[in-house]
């Protein structure tokens, strides 16, 4: 999954945009626009959308221009040449779930658990059997520092 | 004044007693090793300890409460400069220049100058705080709905045409910040906006989990699997660790720079120590002589936002003591663990317990000549552990983050927002759009909205009214200038870019 | 034990030693707890603002003698959120055994009407347990206002409709809620200027940029004994000596008229009855103690402990006087 070109990424950027701008201005509609000088709750969130609207549509048009995309920046977070890994990028997102899901029907201890083994199941590099043990070590010091120590009001462990 | 030094002086009295600077210690060490947990703030720290100060008498409770809050500054920057990980949202902005220096092996030398700049900049915000705060304080009333309004735009207008790469991009990501800030109860109307029937929301988006989410989450979504971080050569010298020279002589202009906003930020009302940081990093930006090479690891980019933190904190200190009204959630915790002893915060506190006021103000010095002595040699210990394989840090960073934010308001919801932001992040990255502009747009657009509003609610309707008053007019101009900055270099550079017939572009 | 001490006989010093070292350790105990499946169940007090502000403080302070009396260690659970209606729904949550206690103020009794669909049921969910106390509402200005009595200020309202503004924590909070009370009583029409709690407005009473600011009495005590501020007038039904020489609203010509902020316990509905009556009694007793009575009494309120029906009449009363004003007014939050 590589989005090779910059403009192919500024197409979607911008129809994201438009997407987004679209839908806050509607909301801003929703709740009362008001004027300038008399702002319904809607106001700004009107004025938001619009502008990003606007945004969308000038970089979407300049997408289509038939010249070179502007300077790349040379900030090295900002290139990927290729894109995320989608199977390690799910393990993790898989991991904060799981964190949610059994921190409220299993408890801190479980959440943790499931938590540290997802995330690091999520890299390839990582053996079973360190994931096995990373996880446990992180449950108990997340017992001691945060239950006991922080005194945290997260049930070490519940049942359902 | 020279009653404020004798008072100093039996302040500091106060303070070195053996059971008081035992407490104080004991905070600040605290509150360093939490500030270096992400998503573990001074707030939730404060407020799960405050429990432990009922059995203490008043002085060493709030001497440790308040060690607890500026030690973990300290410890914030550790993480955002190591990791990437701001467990602080005014740290995010040094993460923009302090991770880029980790990888690229200096990190402990922008740890060194963070804390020299710290030290420095603390200690010229408690000074500016005994000496200058009554007229500080006048200065503050001079800052209505309308000023903080001004001030606002001035800062998401500087702010959305800092970041790096397309201007364009930075704006729809202001804009995006903006949004999330709308999320909530509408504070002029009651209303709820945005937030898709889920009462959690409510109260808007938590912040942490939105900072958390874009920064340390996505990184993590983006690079696994595709990116090997480097976290520590084979064999680290102390030389490694410290800064060099010419470094060190880098830093003391935006130093400097970095205290002077952080100071006069402190002064105004409702500006919190994120515009501040952010204003910091941009005017260093602007008077460099290379902007271009912001973001790739400056000692710039480290030294003047921390510093601005730094002496911010300290100055935000007066509201709250003499006033009795707290700047923000970190001191209403301060004032109410005062409260719970019995003693009334207010302009009384300075007289009618002098032992507590000076006794802190001293405690706040002792306590960063403590962190300064703490941290320095730390400095080596963190850069080592960072000597554990990226593989292996990164699950327990997600679960501090996880936990962090969940201790924000004991809430799972809100570790739900720090994936969806996470998400949100991941995406960005991918197509290439700046992200610190969000966090930016984020506190800064509910507070424009909330100021704007209010100034014409009570000016009835009358638009002039920030054209009268010449703080807001003041402010304004700037806008105007930045504005005015910002169109001439775009015109240049369509100019620049405008095909000449028959010529291939290069 | 030994015997000799059972009967009666004169504990030896060194024993007694021991016990005041035990007794000014509970505090301690009962302050710090572990929270796991495995540790004696603690006392869980919800409070629905967050961690510092008045209502937490109170709870703590509270909750702390309480859990002595109950024996019980305390935990204090903060759930901001939604005008304390996440607190609520955490309560709702728990099982009905007397273990869990929501903190509830007015808010309890105007957020089924200010929220549609109401966020609970009053009567079917909700079992009292006990009032705590009141504080005044107060109405207060900076030392620099032109405005010198709640005369001056009616005055000026009556001149100019519509014109006199003043500040509140928030939509719907307790103390707008009592202005609105005021202007149908005393027949004027003030522009309300809503903030995000109460220090931003009081800063802003203090700087001039409102004409007034209606806030808890809590929040403005030091400011008041300092002179930086003036009372201009306390919405409670009696005078209080700290506050010396400032009338209430009833003696100022509408008699009748009260608004405070109250403070009470509240449990799941289905707690048992005899549940209800052993947390009342120990909330009586916790109510004896001078130090968890300072705060309110030092603020011009009074500490009221009553017996569950009492504090059920007040909310259904407080329901109603707040269901009809918030019709009146139009006030919703959606």
């Amino acid at each position: 999954m590589s989005l090779a070109t910059s403009r192919t990424k500024d197409r979607i950027g911008a129809l994201l945009l438009l997407a987004l701008g679209a839908g806050v201005a509607w909301s801003g509609h929703v709740y009362r626009v008001g004027s300038l000088t008399r702002m319904g709750a809607g106001y700004f969130p009107m004025l938001l959308g619009l502008l990003t609207l606007g945004v969308g549509l000038v970089l979407g048009l300049g997408t289509l221009a038939r010249r070179a995309p502007g300077p790349a920046p040379h900030d090295p977070r900002l290139q990927r040449r290729h894109g995320a890994d989608p199977r390690g990028a799910a393990l993790l997102l898989l991991s904060i779930v799981s964190f949610i899901v059994l921190g409220r029907y299993g408890g801190m201890v479980p959440a943790t658990f499931a938590c540290v083994l997802l995330a690091a199941l999520a890299d390839r590099a990582n053996r079973l059997r360190e994931v096995l043990l990373l996880a446990a070590a992180a449950s108990l010091l997340g017992y001691l520092v945060f239950g006991l120590g922080l005194q945290l009001q997260f049930n070490a462990f519940q049942w359902g | 004044m020279g009653h404020s030094l004798l008072d100093l002086w039996y302040g500091f009295g106060v303070a070195l007693q053996p059971a008081h600077l035992l407490w104080a210690v004991f905070g600040v060490l605290l509150g360093n090793m939490v500030g270096v947990l992400p998503g573990l703030g001074a707030l939730t720290t404060i407020s799960m300890l405050l429990p432990l100060t009922y059995a203490m008498a008043p002085v060493p409770a709030i001497l440790m409460l308040a060690g607890i809050f500026y030690g973990s500054q300290y410890g914030g920057a550790i993480g955002a400069i190591l990791l990437n990980l701001p467990s602080h949202p005014p740290h995010a902005v040094t993460c923009l220049d302090g991770y880029p220096m980790t990888r690229a092996g200096r990190g402990g030398a922008a740890l060194g100058v963070t804390m020299l700049a710290s030290f420095f900049a603390a200690s010229v915000g408690i000074v500016v705080m005994i000496f200058l705060s009554p007229y500080l304080v006048r200065i503050a009333f001079k800052f209505g709905p309308a000023e903080v309004s001004s001030i606002m735009l001035l800062g998401l207008l500087a702010g959305a045409t800092m970041s790096r790469g397309s201007p364009l991009k930075g704006v729809a990501m202001t804009l995006f910040g903006m949004m999330c800030g709308v999320v909530g109860t509408d504070v002029n109307t009651g209303v709820l906006r945005l937030t898709f029937g889920m009462p959690s929301l409510s109260d808007g988006v938590e912040l942490g989990a939105l900072c958390m989410g874009l920064f340390a989450i996505a990184d993590f979504l983006v690079t696994v699997n595709r990116e090997v971080v480097v976290t520590g050569h084979a064999r680290m010298s102390m030389r490694d660790m410290r800064p060099t020279r010419a470094e060190l002589r880098r830093s003391v202009l935006p130093m400097l720079r970095g205290t002077l906003v952080g100071t006069l930020f402190g002064a105004i009302p409702g500006t919190g120590p994120t515009i501040t940081t952010f204003i910091a990093y941009a005017l260093e930006r602007k008077v460099s002589r290379h902007p271009e090479r912001f973001g790739s690891g400056l000692i710039e980019g480290v030294a003047a936002p921390e510093a601005a933190s730094h002496s911010k904190t300290q100055v935000d200190f007066i509201p709250t003591l003499t006033l009795g009204i707290p700047g923000d959630a970190v001191m209403a915790l301060l004032l109410g663990a005062l409260i719970l002893k019995g003693i009334e915060p207010g302009p009384q506190l300075i007289t009618a317990h002098r032992d507590i006021f000076w006794g802190l103000v001293a405690s706040f010095w002792i306590g960063n000549v403590l962190l300064l002595v703490l941290n320095v040699p730390m400095i080596g210990v963190w850069v080592r552990l960072l000597r554990v394989p990226y593989r292996l840090l990164v699950p327990a960073a997600v679960f501090f983050t996880c936990i962090g934010v969940y201790s924000g308001r004991n809430s799972l919801f809100d570790v739900g927002e720090l994936a969806v932001f996470g998400v949100l992040g991941a995406v960005f990255l991918l197509l290439e759009f700046p992200i610190s502009p969000v966090i930016l747009g984020y506190v800064l657009g509910p507070l424009l909205e909330e100021n704007f509003r209010r100034a014409l609610l009570l000016s009835r309707g009358d638009l002039a009214v920030f054209l009268h008053r010449p703080i807001s007019a003041g402010f304004l101009a700037a806008c105007c200038v930045v504005l005015g900055v910002q169109l001439a270099s775009w015109l240049r550079r369509l100019r620049m870019a405008a095909p000449v017939p028959g010529r291939a572009l290069p | 034990m030994s015997t000799r001490a059972l009967r009666g006989a004169p504990v030896s010093p060194a024993r007694r030693r021991m016990l005041g070292a035990l007794g000014a350790a509970w505090p301690l105990a009962a302050a710090g707890t572990v929270r796991d499946a495995w540790a004696q169940q603690p006392l869980r007090i919800i409070v629905g603002y967050t961690a510092g502000g008045a209502v937490d403080t109170l709870a703590r302070l509270v909750g702390t003698a309480l859990s002595r009396s109950l024996g019980e260690p305390l935990v204090v659970e903060d759930r901001p959120g939604a005008g304390g209606n996440l607190a609520v729904k955490l309560m709702l949550q728990s099982r009905a055994d007397g273990r869990t206690l929501l903190l509830a103020a007015n808010a309890l009794a105007a957020n089924v009407s200010l929220y549609r669909p109401p966020p609970f049921d009053l009567e079917r969910d909700i079992a009292p347990v006990g009032m705590i106390g009141r504080v005044p509402v107060l109405i207060a200005v900076g030392a620099d206002s032109p405005l010198r009595s709640l005369a001056d200020l009616l005055r000026n309202a009556r001149a100019k409709p519509d014109n006199l503004t003043f500040a509140s924590p928030g939509i719907g909070s307790t103390p707008h809620l009592a202005m609105l009370q005021l202007e149908h009583a005393a027949r004027v029409r003030l522009r309300h200027i809503p903030y995000k709690g109460g220090a931003p407005a009081i800063a802003d009473a203090l700087a001039g940029e409102v004409d007034c600011v209606a806030v808890n009495a809590l929040e403005v005590v030091d400011l008041a004994r300092s002179g930086r501020m003036r009372v201009l007038a306390l919405m409670s039904p009696r005078p209080s000596p700290v506050f010396p020489g400032v009338p209430t609203i009833a003696q100022s010509g509408y008699p009748g008229f009260a608004a405070s902020v109250w403070y009470g316990l509240v449990a799941p509905a289905g707690t048992p009855r005899a549940t209800v009556l052993r947390l009342n009694a120990a909330l009586r007793q916790a109510l004896a103690d001078p130090a968890v009575r300072r705060p309110l009494l030092g603020a011009g309120g009074e500490v009221d402990p009553g017996t569950p029906e009492q504090f059920r009449q007040l909310l259904l009363s407080e329901r109603a006087r707040y269901a009809a004003l918030i019709r009146n007014e139009s006030i919703h939050t959606e």
